[in-house]
């Protein structure tokens, strides 16, 4: 068996379910891999998962943190700095996210993060960063398609349903983010002793977490399907038989992308335990 | 009183009450500890947070540093002092209507 010094894997997360993607990183550092920075990938593969670079070091009880701060080169140093200095080191930094960790025993002592609005905090500014694009890319697509010089003069944007439910279902998926992101914070606002909600909700949250997302997503788009049509076609007349069809089509995208998050989540699970029995 | 006076939270006041003397990031964790006989353990990220926000709000000051140095040296601002100050005069009422409170319903309890 070759014994090399680093190791890059993948691991695919999204930003308001770190459990698991610290899970791995503290499993990794059990088996001796600690996180030492983040492989660069090509802009164009932007949809891969992001490429995390381990070292070889002893086997030891590592806790991970993970934070977003959006903040300049010189601030970024001292920020860096400030943590050192309490113990946590930097693993690795990526366009504002970093991810610190330290020994576990230091940790249960004090904490990365020591009040839960400083975590609530960073879960907003999380949000912010996600729902950007959707704030500027919904009105721009609507403009473009119902009002620009262009649905003037081609017309299978003002009737085709499909680019309508591309709209409904960008529509629905940045309400997803809100929503996931809102009931993270609201998870964190209730709890009283932190140890022990984490444990639960990791717990509720793995049983349930898939039904979550049906529910919500499905229900989001029975009650937005009507209001599309309301707000956005010129002249519209209500009627049921429109109403199915378009909820419909605008559910079985919406399926989709249920279906690509839970694949999402699993490929995640699945990779860990493939590494972790490997190494 | 230049601004509105504002409820400050633990962190927040922590931080102002070991900045009587200029310090950086690492020192006020260090001091607050030391304060509270160590039951207060600033997070670095709870800290740098509330620094950012209450150099924001022009509480305290980053003093000017020489170029390299990784660490910033804080200093608390006149504004920072009337929001001390006014936190400890809105804990100093709180403190006064518990204990009127307190002996109230001590004398209540004798009455019965």
């Amino acid at each position: 068996m070759s014994n090399p010094e680093t190791l890059i894997q993948n691991f695919p997360w999204v930003s308001w379910k770190e459990d698991d993607f610290l899970d791995f990183l503290k499993s990794m550092a059990a088996k001796g891999w600690v996180l030492c920075g983040f492989k660069k990938q090509n802009p164009l593969m932007m949809w891969r998962p992001h490429g995390y670079i381990f070292k070889r070091a002893e086997s030891q009880n590592l806790e991970f943190r993970v934070d977003y701060r959006p903040v300049s080169k010189k601030e970024r140093d001292t920020y860096i700095q400030l943590c050192e200095d309490a113990g946590w080191h930097l693993g690795c930094a990526i366009k504002g996210l970093y991810v610190f960790y330290t020994d576990a025993k230091k940790a249960a002592q004090a904490d990365f993060f020591s009040d839960g609005q400083s975590k609530i905090s960073k879960f907003r500014r999380l949000q912010i960063r996600t729902m950007t694009l959707g704030v500027i890319l919904i009105p721009a697509m609507y403009y473009l398609y119902y009002h620009s010089w262009l649905s003037h003069h081609v017309s299978v944007f003002m009737d085709s349903p499909f680019i309508a439910s591309m709209i409904v279902l960008l529509v629905i998926f940045y309400l997803y983010v809100l929503i996931r992101f809102n009931l993270v914070i609201g998870r964190i606002k209730n709890q009283k002793n932190a140890k022990e909600a984490q444990s639960k909700s990791t717990k509720n949250r793995k049983k349930w977490h898939f039904w979550y997302d049906v529910v919500i997503i499905i229900s989001l788009t029975l009650a937005l399907t009507p209001l599309f049509g309301i707000w956005f076609i010129p002249n519209f007349h209500w009627q049921w038989s429109w109403y199915f069809q378009n909820a419909l089509f605008v559910t079985q995208w919406s399926v989709f992308m249920v279906l690509f998050f839970a694949w999402m989540s699993r490929q995640g699970k699945k990779k860990a335990k493939k590494v972790l029995e490997e190494i | 009183m230049s601004e509105k006076a504002e409820i400050l939270s633990e962190a927040s006041t922590f931080i102002l009450l070991a900045l009587a003397e200029p310090l950086h990031g690492y020192g006020i964790i260090k001091k607050v500890e030391q304060m509270s006989d160590g039951r207060v353990r600033l997070g670095p990220g709870t800290l740098y947070g509330a620094l950012t926000k209450m150099v924001k709000k022009g509480w305290i000051l980053p003093l000017p540093v020489e170029n390299g140095a990784r660490r910033k040296v804080y200093k608390l601002t006149t504004v920072g002092h009337e929001q001390l100050q006014n936190e400890m005069a809105r804990l100093t009422a709180l403190i006064g209507y518990g204990e009127a409170a307190l002996a109230a319903w001590k004398d209540a309890r004798k009455e019965t």
